[in-house]
């Protein structure tokens, strides 16, 4: 991919303010035993200590109005993590964040059924969940800030050329549309969707971040792997009945689907 | 303005040497003045297609390195007029090339000759790149065989990308595939892949199929690029890429089996 740098010279403006989707990782406080946080926190680092370094993190003690953040900031920044702000709870912990130079997102509902319909542009609206209290924008930036893993939000990635042997595109956070063959050798990874106008001779890996909801769709497949959210079917695991006509691979139950679309 | 354009393949030993000595003299027989330069610094061959391997005093690398210059580096060649050589060096590596260097030399042949051919070494490692790099356009030598046409797939990619028009965002190199070494006979038997199946991977226009020849093993024997034997298949062939490559509208030929007489079998060809 070539990156031009467009060079505009804007006399007026210094900066612009833009919305933008960005995954982040939370912290849920299960436990406001900073000692067992401090610990747990080392164990699960040391089995990706690479992933983990300079994460930005969100802290969601909103169930323990107690909980010291300042203790608990140090013990993110000790891990080598950064944290970036809390998931807004009540004023006073709101205010304690403020003290110690955390942002505050404002309240969310966590959405814990996955959505039918996959929108590419992706502000799913919950049209039930007006309460009086809640003001409208405010509601709006709660959807966009669901921290489970779903279905990308960010226009999709369109690729009109053969994906090459030994070139791999990846799609962070949306979907990706090939309109033509991936060749034997050629990796295809997105965070939501795969779908292939062609014939997918190499590997394709959907929803590569966790979203389990994502799904790879193709003319053929002649795949050398296909995996959705880290689950994966080698060329010989794939029974030849699947191989032909448009298809379409998913995961349900944790089992992984071909079926013809 | 010069047109340049690569003849390249990935895999090893399909017929790039072969292709650029006879594409560069069916171009020339046809009154274009052409250079064919060898890219394969180390291994040259070429000089050895050509038949010119005892007229090589200065080659590319002394050019580039301003050793010599071009015109004493250029051979002309004996049979065809408008045809010039410039071999490669035998003995130092690739390593001898910089992308400055070439750029100079190309850009120097540009001034006199209409086509500039550039025989690629195999593999996609320097060499490879460098003769790629300036192409305009690009002739991407297949066998009908899977290692074959992985290896080429590769190559689109890396000329999709790591030349100069992908850089620098101009028009594509105009690539174009040329399956060669092809059997009808085994096609048939299912045991070598058919031109649709490897236009169906490549997804790129086909400029031309040479069929398997013992032709090919006698022109360079005696030094004489194959398209010079008017008697042979693989020559014929060549005639027609050329034909196409000018952009003459030829019908493919030996894609099928050949009924051939008793006398055709006696004589083989």
């Amino acid at each position: 991919m070539i990156l031009k740098s467009t060079k505009e010279t804007q006399t007026s403006r210094a900066f612009e303010f833009k919305g933008r989707m960005l995954t982040l990782t939370v912290l849920n406080i299960l436990d406001d035993n900073l000692l067992a946080i401090d610990q747990q926190l080392g164990e699960k680092i040391a089995q990706a200590p690479e992933f983990f370094r300079n994460s930005p993190l969100v802290i969601d003690a909103t169930n323990f109005a107690a909980t010291n953040l300042l203790q608990l900031a140090d013990i993110i920044r000790r891990h080598e993590m950064v944290p970036i702000g809390i998931i807004g709870s009540d004023p006073k912990q709101e205010e304690n964040a403020a003290k110690i130079g955390l942002g505050v997102f404002p309240k969310i509902k966590v959405v814990t059924e996955s959505k039918q319909e996959e929108k590419g542009s992706g502000l799913v609206p919950e049209k039930d969940s007006k309460q009086g209290s809640v003001k409208e924008e405010q509601e709006e930036k709660q959807e966009q800030l669901v921290p489970s893993a779903q279905v990308s939000k960010s226009p999709t990635m369109l690729i009109k050329q053969p994906v090459r042997s030994g070139q791999q595109i990846y799609a962070r956070d949306c979907d990706l549309v090939i309109m033509s063959s991936v060749g034997a050798g050629a990796e295809v990874l997105a965070d939501g969707h795969i779908h292939i106008y062609g014939n997918l001779r190499g590997r394709a890996l959907a929803g590569v971040q966790g979203d389990m909801d994502a799904r790879i769709f193709c003319h053929s497949l002649d795949a050398e792997l296909i995996s959705i959210a880290g689950q994966y079917k080698m060329s010989d695991d794939i029974p030849a009945d699947a191989k032909k006509g448009f298809v379409q691979v998913y995961l349900e139950d944790d089992l992984m689907k071909i079926k013809s679309v | 303005m010069a047109k340049i354009i690569v003849i390249t393949s990935g895999k090893g030993g399909v017929g790039k040497t072969t292709t650029s000595a006879a594409i560069s003299t069916g171009l020339a027989k046809r009154g274009y003045k052409t250079v064919v330069i060898d890219f394969d610094v180390g291994l040259r061959n070429l000089d050895l297609i050509m038949g010119c391997e005892r007229r090589v005093v200065y080659d590319f690398v002394n050019v580039i390195k301003e050793e010599a210059n071009l015109n004493q580096a250029l051979i002309k060649d004996k049979r065809v007029d408008n045809l010039y050589i410039l071999p490669a060096s035998q003995t130092r590596d690739k390593d001898a090339l910089d992308l400055e260097g070439v750029k100079k030399v190309i850009d120097d042949l540009a001034k006199d000759f209409a086509y500039i051919i550039c025989d690629s070494p195999a593999g996609i490692e320097k060499g490879a790149m460098m003769a790629m790099y300036f192409a305009d356009e690009a002739i991407v030598v297949t066998n009908p065989e899977v290692s074959s046409v992985r290896d080429s797939d590769r190559v689109l990619g890396i000329l999709a990308s790591k030349t100069q028009r992908a850089e620098e965002n101009q028009e594509p190199v105009k690539e174009s595939l040329l399956l060669t070494r092809y059997s009808p006979e085994r096609v048939e038997k299912g045991e070598m892949l058919s031109v649709d199946d490897v236009k169906e991977i490549l997804a790129i226009p086909l400029l031309g199929v040479i069929p398997e020849s013992q032709s090919v093993l006698n022109a360079s024997n005696s030094g004489q690029p194959v398209i010079l034997d008017e008697e042979s298949d693989a020559g014929n062939a060549y005639e027609d890429a050329v034909a196409r490559l000018l952009g003459e509208e030829v019908p493919h030929r030996f894609l099928d089996i050949e009924k051939k007489g008793f006398f055709g079998r006696l004589f083989g060809g």
